[in-house]
């Protein structure tokens, strides 16, 4: 019997190489007995095109349809199938479905009429699909499902080399040149609607075996395929399909068909597990660093799960259809060890692709080792009077926190202050001794050096090409001004900024080409911000930079700042509604006076220039001015900005631009803010910290020598060790200040207060004690005043400041961009944290009142203030300086004597002591309010939060397998990842254990 | 790459470091150089006057003595007269005293009361076998540091420093005695608990054995003190004076003391003679307590005009000077006190009378400020003795106002007024006056100081 063949042809646009189908479809040994054409192009010139072959029938449709829509477009224009009563069978009808991007061989359907009329059995036979830019490459050929249901093509992209010739059976074939029969078509009712772009001849094969047909690919029928089936979905020319899109297509008909061929009890089961799968599923995308599929992967199980009839219908359409049962398909599905077999050869052809793409850089190994190992020495004899203390005091260190709950907590927005975003790299810190937080900041004040040297080592690495000057900027890195001054005052914000800057710099450099090294930059730009907020410009800056010299990896370069936007939102949001914007670049942690850098200071990266100053003057023959001391400190550093100078003339001088770029934006940045005060301790302003801006330049001066160096080659080694003895001889005054505990970071206990106090906060942890200090402000010299704050508990922990309030005196200071105290009505519409604030100034004047009170003869009766603030205990600090100030302490040392509601306690190391007597303090353990409640949904916000951190976290933990080390010797291209050698091939070169490579011969 | 593209290429890159070596230098100089915005917060803090609390000044109490027996008690011996002034005062007795009866007298002015200042002034006429002559005090408040500038303990004359707490908190004392050879190590000096609500004696010659001139410091931590001096003399087996002698605060390089009045003196050195006579003379006691020699000038000036005497001497750091003022003819003499160094002082004068002898010690007085106004109380007197004010302009003539009768007071003239007793006076002046008022009659000799009101209370500053 002659079967009858009737040709699909689905063109979506025109072109070559709907073009070449037509010619293709022309010159057809066999010429198919009727030609449909689909016009889904709706473009005259492909409708031209189409005309010009005098199809049979010539149906129009709309663009939007899916491929099986479209075909049943075509079926239906079709004469209905001749009635034969002949008893040797009626006409067979064969249909063939074509797109316009397959070009059939010119023997195509012969062969596949020849394979199908020799075996009544078979419903179904689709061609070897070819690559059309590749002719001798296999596109597709036959498809199958892993024991999930995921679809798997049985070849796909490789080199044919009749590999495959024999294969014939197969579960399901490609859309693409399908040879059909169209009353199998019509018994199990045509294409899936629901499965518009992809899987849709995969459900159709699965249907068609359940009908009790078979199937087979026919090896010697071709066809070559331009676009691909999900291409072929997408509209436009060309089409564009962004990964993301496809792998959400493939979820989308995988778990729709998951529904569809689950067993019925099984349904409700799978369609329950559909969003908590996704969120698994997404969860493995980021730590495979694919974060761009977690949006489609959420959404293809959303749209399968509200997918309304979809499966019903389905299901009802494989129920129509089946006559056999699931267990015909199962030998045709792909085993496991296959499955598995071919994920492995996927991840080796990555590996390599990535080895190739990987620029050279020096080995960490002996060099690098060495040089944080010898630093871990000198930071350790350095930091030796630390050994042992329990928590560190000075400058802007405190106690962290009492123990983790209370770390934790300090993260909540409160009334009126949200936390800072400092606040959760300290919350970090502190968790990692969760046993006693405080013990974080010695360990981090011990490791400071040799880690910033690593992180150092780092960031030149992905710079120079060679170990030499990488080594010398870890050095110089670990040892430089900033770095060392920070330690010595207790600045504890720089120190983090100082240690998290080079990895910064580092994943940044990486992040166009690694989503690990796009989350790693993410998470150090965080705590870089959150540390040194007056970087935030600079690094805006650099940030806009990049993206500009990178714009087709934008997308990923945005997502660097949505760490750091997550932190420091809430903090924006409370200083802008309270007006004090300005307020956003106060330096976190305890705010202390520190000294003056000075103009000369800040060229020479020293954020105190006294540290180095002082020693120096006393080591000169006396009567030397001090521009001499200046002059020699100028020529010990001098050598690095010659290097980075004179790398810009050297070959490849180009990449120390950068770093320069970053060096001048931190000078200028320091240069800007050495002038500014947003907050004032005992009335005194205290000056921004010029030191993380001073670290950007230093560090961006250090890369640069290092590429300088690096560029230098051979030469590199004396200006390389003239750069390292002279970095290292002018940190010698500070290194000697830190070992002989010179500096104002001091060993401490776990508390501020003296110990009878912190004994009487173990049963009250929200006891208050008044401290007050005698000091002479800035404000009027000579006239002293009294600092006066209620500490809570054991006395002032770091975890609990907030710039919120530290910045509270902003409020109509004048300075631009703040808000007057006038505008207080204005303040209390807005509401929130503006009103907590004016509640805080409200109790700021009620606090002087009493401290006024206590500190002099009054007539007052401050019970009742007392009470109301939870104060338990006075402690008059000794003043620091200034006669007056002593005069001062002396007299309020008297009146508080004198106060018959306060019991002297006798002289502390911290200062005498006062008890508020027990009768005024039992009515005020009642009336407690004196901790700052929490806001309402300050915990979502805070979950909100920390849900960004460690998705990003998930993001930068590198889980690929490290890239081996390109060896100079090989030069094999990337192997076909299918030859039937790759065992072979695996056994005598990849999996022996003792060849690792290590290169280092680069 | 042709030889031609490599010399381009070089070229490029030394323009670029040409290029970057300009900007390096133009960066560091506007580093050095450029002006930068200066920024700071307000720093002031909130000036905060505490409120004015109740004032109360301490009155010393009767003269001490022994009860007679075999078990001799401290008693007092005779109860004073007093006279407070202040519209709403309160009177209140210290609860506990060493003296048996003792129960000194606290007047105190509540923060509500109408007036705004309140004084007291008490005397007392004692006339036993052991005490004899007329002893006066102004009621003080009650301070941290005190040094009282007299008494004795050679034979036959007995002194008693009394240590009053008045308030609600215990005071530890802390006592210093000096004497001619200096600082008189003792025990028991430190750490005098003094209760609050407790008087407490101690008979100095418990610290200072046969001391003619010594001069004590009394340093409170905790509650403050009023402390005085009682001084008492017997010469043979005759009482012949009686002295309360009142602190002068604090240390200083000038002390004017309005008025030490010299009556009956060549009578009194004659009946004194044969029993230590030394201290019969009118003397000044001077202590510089610091560490280096003091160069003083005495200036003496004597009432209603007239010329004065100046004596210049050297008081050694940390001995008690005693100047003996052998030429000083009778009268009301100002003595102005001028050192290079801080020093305190005191003087003594002995009267003599036909019913006896008695001794008074005048402590300098404090000043008066321009437009302040100062309540003060004149000690109600017993018969027979007469009280006088006297007033002493130090810098420029002074038109003072007593009881809103003016009286021109001449640059360094002291100025007499006579005056009923057991009243209150209220005083002003348009210049700084240095004020007192002293009781006579016949062997009888006391003064009172009139003390200028409290510092109003000073905004304390506060950074919170």
């Amino acid at each position: 019997m002659h079967p009858r063949v009737t040709a699909v042809l689905i063109a979506r646009r025109g072109g070559a190489p709907l073009q070449q189908t037509l010619d293709a479809l022309t010159e057809q040994s066999r010429h198919p007995d009727h030609l449909v054409v689909v016009d889904a192009a709706g473009d005259d010139e492909a409708t031209a095109a189409l005309a010009s072959i005098a199809p049979t029938q010539f149906v129009t449709a709309g663009a939007a349809l899916g491929f099986g829509e479209l075909v049943d477009r075509a079926v239906a224009a079709l004469p209905a199938p001749e009635q034969t009563s002949s008893p040797y069978g009626g006409v067979e009808e064969w249909l063939w479905l074509l797109r316009h991007d397959s070009t059939p061989d010119a023997r195509a359907l012969e062969r596949l009429l020849a394979a199908v009329e020799i075996a009544p059995s078979v419903a179904a036979a689709g061609p070897k699909q070819m690559d059309a830019a590749q002719p001798t490459m296999i596109a597709e050929f036959g498809e199958t499902m892993t024991g999930y249901g995921a679809s798997i093509a049985l070849a796909e992209r490789e080199l044919d080399q009749a590999q495959h010739d024999r294969t014939s059976d197969v579960l399901a074939i490609g859309e693409a040149g399908m040879l059909v029969r169209r009353s199998t078509w019509h018994e199990v009712e045509g294409f899936d609607p629901a499965l518009p772009h992809v899987d849709a001849a995969l459900d159709l094969g699965v249907r068609i075996r359940l009908a009790g047909h078979r199937i087979v690919v026919v090896p010697h029928a071709r066809i070559f395929i331009h676009e691909s089936t999900p291409l072929f979905a997408r509209a436009g020319t060309p089409p564009t399909l962004p990964p993301r899109v496809e792998a959400r297509w493939r979820r989308r008909a995988q778990l729709h068909r998951r529904l569809v061929y689950a067993p019925l009890a099984a349904v409700p089961v799978h369609w329950v597990s559909l969003v908590p799968l996704a969120l698994l599923r997404s969860i493995l995308h980021l730590l495979r660093k694919r974060p761009t599929l977690v949006v489609g992967e959420l959404l293809a199980a959303l749209a399968v799960a509200f997918s309304g009839t979809a499966v019903s219908s389905a299901r009802s359409r494989l129920a129509r259809g089946r006559t056999v049962g699931w267990e015909a398909i199962e030998p045709l599905r792909m085993p496991r060890d296959e499955a598995r077999r071919r994920r492995a050869i996927a991840r080796d052809a990555l590996l390599s692709a990535r080895e190739d793409d990987r620029p050279p850089r020096p080995d960490f190994l002996p060099g690098g080792g060495l040089i944080v190992a010898v630093l871990a020495l000198i930071g350790a004899i350095a930091a030796s009077p630390l050994f042992g203390a329990p928590a560190l005091l000075g400058g802007a260190l405190a106690p962290l926190a009492p123990d983790l709950a209370t770390l934790w907590a300090g993260l909540t927005a409160t009334e009126d202050a949200a936390a800072d975003p400092f606040a959760f790299v300290l919350a970090l810190l502190g968790t990692l001794t969760p046993w006693h937080p405080s013990l974080a900041l010695v360990l981090l004040w011990i490791i400071a050096v040799p880690l910033a040297g690593l992180a150092a080592w780092w960031a030149a690495a992905s710079l120079v090409r060679r170990a030499g000057p990488a080594a010398v900027a870890a050095w110089l890195w670990a040892l430089s001004p900033t770095l060392l001054v920070s330690l010595a005052e207790g600045r504890v914000a720089a120190v983090v900024a100082h240690l998290a800057l080079p990895v910064l710099v580092a994943s940044a450099a990486r992040a166009p080409r690694s989503w690990s090294a796009a989350a790693i930059a993410g998470l150090a730009a965080a705590i870089v911000t959150a540390a040194a907020p007056t970087l935030v410009p600079a690094l805006l800056l650099a940030w806009v930079a990049w993206m500009v010299l990178h714009p087709r990896r934008i997308g990923r370069l945005l997502t660097l700042i949505v760490p750091t936007a997550a932190l420091w939102a809430p903090l924006v949001v409370d200083q802008v509604l309270r007006g004090t914007p300005l307020g956003l670049l106060a330096d976190p942690g305890l705010p202390s006076a520190t000294g003056e850098p000075g103009r000369a200071g800040l060229l020479f990266g020293w954020p105190d220039t006294s540290l180095v100053l002082d020693p120096l003057i006393a080591l000169l023959p006396a009567g030397t001015p001090p521009l001499v001391a200046l002059l020699v400190v100028a020529a010990l550093v001098v050598v690095l900005p010659v290097l980075a100078l004179v790398g810009l003339a050297l070959p490849r001088g180009r990449r120390g631009l950068l770093p320069l770029g970053l060096a001048a934006a931190g000078l200028l940045t320091a240069l800007a803010l050495s002038g500014v005060a947003l907050v004032t301790v005992g009335g005194t302003p205290v000056g921004l910290d010029v030191a993380p801006a001073l670290g950007l330049y230093w560090l961006g001066l250090v890369l640069a020598a290092a590429a300088g160096l690096d560029g230098l080659r051979r030469g590199a080694a004396y200006p390389g060790l003239l750069a390292v003895l002279g970095g290292t001889a002018v940190v010698l005054p500070v290194l000697g200040a830190l070992l002989l505990g010179g500096g104002a970071v001091q060993p401490s206990p776990d508390r501020t207060l003296p110990a009878l106090v912190a004994a009487e906060a173990v049963s009250d942890p929200a006891q208050g004690t008044l401290v007050l200090t005698p000091v002479v402000g800035s404000g009027d010299p000579g006239r002293p005043g009294l600092a006066a704050r209620i500490d809570r508990g054991t006395g002032v922990t770091l975890i609990e400041q907030r710039t919120m309030r530290t910045t509270r005196s902003l409020l109509g200071s004048g300075l631009p961009g703040t808000r007057a105290e006038a505008d207080s009505a204005a303040v209390v519409d807005t509401g929130g944290s503006a009103t907590a604030t004016l509640a805080a100034l409200a109790e700021r004047e009620q606090l002087a009142e009493l401290v006024a009170n206590l500190a002099a003869p009054s007539g007052r009766d401050v019970t009742d203030t007392l009470d109301a603030l939870g104060v338990r205990f006075v402690l008059l600090e000794q003043p620091v300086a200034g006669e007056s100030a002593a005069e001062l302490a002396a007299s309020s040392s008297a009146s508080l004597d004198a106060t018959a509601l306060l019991d002297p306690v006798g002289d502390t190391s911290a200062g005498r002591l006062w008890r508020v007597s027990a009768g005024a303090s039992e009515s005020a353990a009642d009336t407690r309010v004196v901790m700052a409640a929490e806001r309402p949904g300050a915990v979502v916000i805070l979950a909100t939060q920390l849900g960004i951190l460690a998705l990003t976290l998930l993001l930068a933990i590198p889980t690929s397998l490290r890239p081996r080390r390109p060896r100079s010797d090989s030069a094999l291209d990337e192997p076909a990842p299918t030859f039937e050698v790759d065992n072979e091939f695996e056994s005598e070169f990849g999996a022996d254990p003792s060849g690792a490579p290590t290169g280092g011969r680069s | 790459m042709t030889a031609t593209q490599r010399i381009l290429a070089a070229t490029g890159r030394a323009g670029l470091a040409l290029g970057g070596t300009a900007a390096a230098v133009a960066l560091g100089a506007v580093v050095l150089l450029a002006p930068v915005p200066q920024l700071a917060p307000d720093t002031a803090g909130i000036a905060v006057t505490p409120d004015r609390s109740a004032q109360s000044v301490v009155c010393t109490g009767g003269v001490l003595g022994l009860t007679r027996g075999d078990d001799p008690q401290l008693t007092v011996a005779h109860q004073p007269q007093r006279r407070s002034v202040g519209t709403g005062l309160i009177e209140s007795a210290v609860p506990a005293s060493d003296a048996l009866e003792g129960a000194p007298v606290v007047v105190t002015l509540p923060v509500d009361a109408p007036d705004t200042s309140v004084a007291a002034a008490e005397s007392t006429r004692a006339e036993t076998d052991e005490l004899r002559g007329l002893a006066a005090a102004e009621c003080a408040r009650a301070e941290r540091t005190a040094w009282l500038v007299g008494g004795s303990t050679q034979v036959g004359r007995t002194t008693w420093i009394v240590l009053t707490n008045p308030g609600e908190v215990d005071a530890t004392v802390d006592l210093t005695v000096w004497g001619e050879r200096g600082l008189i190590d003792a025990p028991g000096t430190s750490g005098i608990i003094v209760g609050a609500g407790t008087q407490r004696a101690l008979p100095l010659a418990g610290i200072a054995v046969d001391e003619a001139s010594p001069v004590i410091a009394v340093a409170s931590s905790g509650g403050a003190i009023a402390a005085h001096l009682q001084q008492s003399i017997v010469r043979g087996l005759d009482p012949s004076g009686v002295a309360l002698v009142t602190p002068v605060q604090r240390p200083s390089t000038r002390h004017i003391i309005p008025a030490l009045p010299v009556v009956g003196s060549q009578l009194a050195l004659e009946r004194a003679t044969g029993d230590d006579a030394g201290d019969a003379l009118t003397t000044l006691r001077m202590l510089a307590p610091g560490d280096i020699d003091s160069d003083v000038t005495v200036t003496l000036r004597p009432a209603d005009g007239g010329t004065g005497q100046v004596i210049t001497t050297t008081v050694g750091a940390g001995a008690v000077l005693d100047l003996p003022l052998t030429d000083l003819p009778d009268g009301d003499w100002a003595v102005t006190v001028d050192a290079s160094e801080p020093l305190v002082v005191a003087g003594r004068t002995t009267v003599g009378g036909a019913s006896g002898l008695d001794i008074g010690w005048f402590v300098p007085s404090g000043a008066l400020q321009a437009g302040q106004e100062v309540l003060t109380s004149i000690a109600p007197t017993p018969g027979g003795v007469s009280a006088r004010l006297h007033l002493y302009a130090p810098e420029g003539d002074v038109t003072a106002t007593v009881d809103g009768r003016e009286v021109l007071v001449p640059l360094g003239q002291s100025v007499v007024l006579e005056t009923a007793s057991n009243v209150g006076v209220r005083l002003a002046a348009d210049g700084v006056l240095h004020a007192s008022a002293s009781y006579r009659g016949d062997g009888l000799i006391a003064g009172t100081r009139i003390l200028p009101p409290p510092l109003a209370a000073q905004p304390v500053l506060v950074f919170p």
